[in-house]
């Protein structure tokens, strides 16, 4: 089945004009990376909307290459003007930019894209490998289990988020809770409509996604001065010898890659944790530690090659469990869901040639970020010159009027502005709004689920721990949950 | 008192954690409250669960200050999963002050509140100018309200005219793409223009 499927999955990315959709969403995944304040979350929730006219297969594509050169394009502004696009690319700033000032701008630049299409190529091409036993795993789990799971993800999210793991907690139920605005799953009974027929349908994700990121963040944007870079950028250095210099570094990428692969994996750590890894870990491996931060290329390369291998890892969760490992997946996996897709068993068996798809296409598009990346990077420079007050306005009418398109529901448009009003207050007060997203994306998963368990049990709570995977998962919850707190007190005792 | 220093006494006074962790309680207190009126009580199960989490986590933050320090520290700390090594937080932190100072430099040679020297803040101005884009967007449209939009948004931050022109041709020209692409009909309002123009 799986050997099929993928022979499909082959000639359908092949087909035109999937690799175009390929093609534009790096670029506009690069464009949103290199602009501080925009990255990957933001454009692709402007975009989910525009994707409503094509297909799954290729509304996904778009999403997934607009992911990945996002990644890519976050460390543009990182090593140019020290500022990075993405939080993926933070650790790219400490050695990047150092290499900028001493006249190794396009060098830095041509690393970070060999380094992201290697590390994102080895990510992918291991979930590739590594897919049939998902589809095995995934095939073991069951109502009850997908429940626990979306706790599973968002008690993870309120441990790795900044802040209090508290305010994390709140976030996340605060999401689960308006979702459940409306028609209840596998039930009659409407839930807080008082009678308004745009609210029968409940608060739409997407627009929850748009208003958490979009407005959020520009109304944190309008706030700051002007443009990103003052003046001109000096791009000097050399293609050829950036590509070969990262290329001299198997070793570094390799484990740099595998590094992002596994934060990626968790959900909530992401590559704004990844980086900081692996760059730590190039560095405590160096045999010149010292060098790192003025400029040693290691730093680049080992930053980069983890926040593009944070994409494979990220997938893992979000089409087996639909858990999304980040803030861009999370809008992914609304993608997927407004395009009709599940996360879980239906992407590993009868949609597994789409799942093969977008994992092909990935690969191809890593390829194209080295070929991107290289050749139009001195233009993508220039949009860190761009002045903010353009960005704004537009993004924030791309917002309104996407909002609107959803389902030419004013209840849309409102929940745009009152969830990104919202979001700015839990932005600057630390909250997570990725466990508030993650809330909104998994709440009608983890209700239905929910519901399903307990009509099995005849309303009994022990089916979350009667088998033994649903045991170790709510073990897993508990230990996650309590865990912060207890070991403290146990190192202070054993102490 | 001045307007101004009526708008600056407001915003010093309006905690925004407070305000939303008000939202939050009376929010969620509602929905649990209203869980006790379904019919089904299947329906109700979800709500309560996520409603009861979010009204005590609210609680325990608005009153964190009140509660025993073993209490207070257990709601307010991070876990500190994967907290970033001392020394990047250094480095971190370095970068972050430099941009803070030069960005407190820029606001105290221009104004406390603005960046463009105006008498109320950036991000309240852009909350009220979207507000105001949704109201006027269902009155008679979003297609003719984003044009009005641009120009409102570029002359508060003083852009050039042309430059506020261009974008105000581009934002119409993203609608209409959106309601040619998409059917969607963007020039109809809820109160005027009802049968739209296109």
């Amino acid at each position: 089945m799986a050997f099929a499927a993928f022979s499909e999955a082959l000639s359908i990315v092949f087909t035109w004009p999937t690799p175009l959709w390929v093609v534009i969403g790096l670029t506009l995944g690069m464009i949103a990376g290199a602009l501080p304040g925009i990255g990957s979350s933001l454009g692709m929730a402007i975009v989910l909307p525009l994707t409503l006219p094509l297909g799954p297969i290729n509304a996904i594509i778009l999403l997934v290459s607009m992911y990945s050169g996002a990644m890519y394009g976050g460390s543009i502004s990182a090593i140019l003007v020290n500022v990075p696009g993405t939080g993926g690319a933070a650790a790219t700033t400490f050695d990047g930019y150092p290499m900028a000032k001493q006249g190794r701008a396009i060098d830095a630049l041509s690393m970070s894209a060999t380094a992201s299409a290697v590390g994102g190529f080895l990510s992918v091409i291991t979930l590739l490998l590594i897919s049939p036993i998902l589809i095995e795993a995934v095939l073991l789990f069951g109502s009850p289990e997908y429940f626990l799971m979306a706790i599973l993800g968002l008690s993870m999210i309120t441990i790795v988020a900044d802040g209090s793991m508290v305010k994390g907690l709140v976030a996340g139920a605060a999401g689960l809770l308006i979702t459940t605005i409306g028609i209840a799953p596998n039930s009659p009974e409407l839930r807080y409509t008082y009678g308004s027929l745009g609210l029968y349908d409940g608060i739409d994700f997407i627009a929850a996604l748009i208003g958490m990121f979009a407005i959020a963040e520009m109304l944190k944007l309008a706030g700051q001065e002007g443009g990103i870079a003052d003046g001109d950028i000096d791009l000097t250095g050399s293609t050829l010898s950036g590509v070969k210099e990262t290329l001299s570094h198997p070793g570094t990428i390799i484990k740099s890659g595998y590094i992002g692969m596994f934060i990626g994996a968790i959900p909530g750590a992401g590559a704004t944790v990844s980086n900081f890894l692996a760059y730590g870990e190039s560095m405590r491996s160096s045999d010149d530690p010292g060098s790192f931060g003025n400029g040693n290329p290691l730093g680049v390369i080992s930053s980069e090659a983890s926040n593009n291998g944070t994409i494979g890892g990220s997938l893992i969760p979000t089409i087996s469990f639909g858990i999304p490992g980040s803030g861009s997946t999370a809008v992914l996996l609304g993608g997927l869901l407004m395009h009709g897709l599940r996360p879980g068993p239906q992407l590993f068996e009868t949609d597994l040639h789409i799942t093969y798809a977008f994992l092909i296409a990935l690969l191809i598009g890593n390829i194209f970020i080295i070929l991107i990346g290289v050749l139009v990077v001195t233009r993508l420079a220039k949009l860190t010159l761009i002045d903010t007050h353009i960005i704004i306005p537009m993004i924030l009418v791309l917002s309104m009027v996407g909002g609107y398109t959803l389902r030419s529901n004013w209840v849309d448009v409102i929940t745009v502005l009152l969830l990104g009003f919202f979001g700015y207050i839990m932005v600057r007060k630390d909250y997570s709004i990725i466990a508030f997203v993650l809330g909104v994306v998994l709440g009608p998963i983890a209700e239905e689920n929910l519901m399903r368990s307990l009509q099995i049990s005849g309303g009994s709570y022990d089916i979350f721990v009667t088998e033994p995977l649903s045991l170790l998962i709510t073990a897993a919850i508990v230990l996650i949950l309590v865990g912060p707190y207890v070991k403290p007190a146990l190192e202070k005792r054993l102490a | 008192m001045s307007r101004k220093s009526l708008y600056r006494r407001l915003s010093e006074q309006f905690d925004q954690e407070r305000f939303l962790l008000i939202v939050l309680i009376l929010g969620s207190g509602f929905a649990l409250a209203e869980t006790f009126r379904f019919d089904i009580s299947a329906a109700a199960r979800f709500p309560r669960l996520t409603g009861s989490v979010v009204f005590v986590g609210a609680l325990l933050l608005f009153f964190s200050k009140y509660l025993p320090e073993s209490l207070r520290a257990v709601v307010e700390e991070s876990a500190g999963v994967f907290e970033a090594d001392e020394e990047f937080e250094k480095r971190q932190q370095g970068v972050e002050e430099q941009q803070q100072s030069e960005a407190d430099q820029v606001e105290s040679d221009r104004n406390e509140f603005s960046t463009v020297g105006r008498p109320i803040h950036d991000s309240v101005f852009t909350a009220l100018v979207i507000t105001g884009y949704a109201a006027v967007g269902f009155a008679v449209g979003i297609l003719w309200a984003t044009p009005l939009f641009v120009a409102a948004y570029g002359y508060w931050f003083k852009q050039p005219w042309y430059l506020t022109g261009v974008l105000a041709v581009i934002g119409f020209a993203i609608a209409f793409g959106f309601m040619s692409v998409l059917g969607v009909p963007l020039d109809r309002g809820e109160l005027f223009l009802t049968s739209g123009v296109f």
